[in-house]
């Protein structure tokens, strides 16, 4: 009689146990799951986001003063709003480095709508030192940008791309 | 119900359970709560406890109950790892990464770490069965 009723509450304890554990597993299963959609979104937009560098064009201003200007393409195909919060470019000429210039929309970011291109243009001013250099050319032209873009719930990611352009694509500008 | 059948599927509830808190825990900030996400690793910790301890009460013999504790935690593991592999296994992969490596060796640890926490909670279960 006592091990048939001590049984009986075994039972009892163990359907309470499992009756828990559905409530902690479906709870946790709804977590997945949120958590999972909004991961495959993010993932999305990640993977639709493209950078990359268009085009490279130079002006000598004066005596020993050059500008870079450099063309950087965000294409945002994702659904998400995102923005750019900085960006370092660095010249490089046949494959040794000339210059680099860093910029920092921190305050005011860039922002690139969704299913939007964006293209950015930056100036990278080579100092005197080097001003021979970019004038002179190579055989390729290769830039460098990395810098960080916010996502909405991811906050800051790395971003990174490279164009390269052999010196016959590279435009001297002449201003205006 | 069977005794083994019973255990099986309280040790498959519980690895449910405990996927879901891993998977918060590698990714705090796509947690649909942000409470949850900001708390993530505290209640990895004591949803191992919890998971070790109602699987001690429902598995007879200690042995038992401490191995399901941790069979419970790796497949936890496993849930939240199939979760975290699927966008590379489906091919949706971008320029930028969005869970590092490092976050997954995070969580490999965690569980190395939550396995004496689970064996902890099935311990003290079996004393209150």
């Amino acid at each position: 009689m006592q091990a048939a009723r001590s049984q009986d509450t075994n039972i009892r304890k163990a359907s309470a146990v499992l009756v828990i554990l559905c409530v902690l597993a479906a709870g946790s299963l709804w977590l997945t799951a949120a958590t999972a959609r909004n991961y495959f979104a993010a993932t999305v937009a990640a993977s639709r986001f493209r950078v990359s560098v268009n085009r490279i064009r130079y002006e000598a201003i004066g005596p020993g003063r050059t500008v870079v200007e450099v063309d950087v393409c965000f294409d945002n195909g994702g659904g998400w709003p995102l923005s750019v919060t900085s960006m370092q470019t660095n010249l490089y000429l046949d494959v040794s480095y000339v210059w680099g210039q860093n910029f920092d929309w921190l305050n005011e970011p860039i922002k690139l709508p969704p299913a939007e291109v964006t293209n950015v243009v930056v100036k990278i001013e080579v100092p005197d030192t080097k001003a021979d250099l970019v004038a002179r050319g190579g055989e390729e032209w290769l830039v460098r940008v990395s810098g960080i873009l916010e996502m909405p719930m991811l906050g800051s990611k790395l971003y990174r791309a490279k164009g390269v352009f052999p010196a016959k694509e590279v435009l001297r500008w002449t201003g205006g | 119900m069977d005794g083994r059948l019973r255990t099986v599927l309280g040790t498959v509830l519980a690895g449910v359970f405990m996927g879901g808190l891993f998977t918060i825990q590698a990714a705090p900030k796509l947690a649909p709560v942000r409470v949850l996400g900001e708390s993530a690793t505290v209640l990895v910790f004591i949803g191992a406890f919890v998971s070790g301890l109602l699987m001690g009460v429902l598995s007879p013999g200690i042995t038992r109950g401490l191995f399901i504790a941790v069979i419970s935690i790796v497949l936890g593991l496993a849930i939240a790892g199939v979760v975290l592999i699927l966008p590379v296994a489906t091919g949706i992969i971008g320029q930028i990464e969005l869970v590092s490596v490092s976050i997954v060796e995070r969580m490999l640890v965690l569980s190395i770490v939550l396995a004496p926490v689970g064996v902890l909670g099935a311990f003290v279960g079996s004393f209150i069965a």
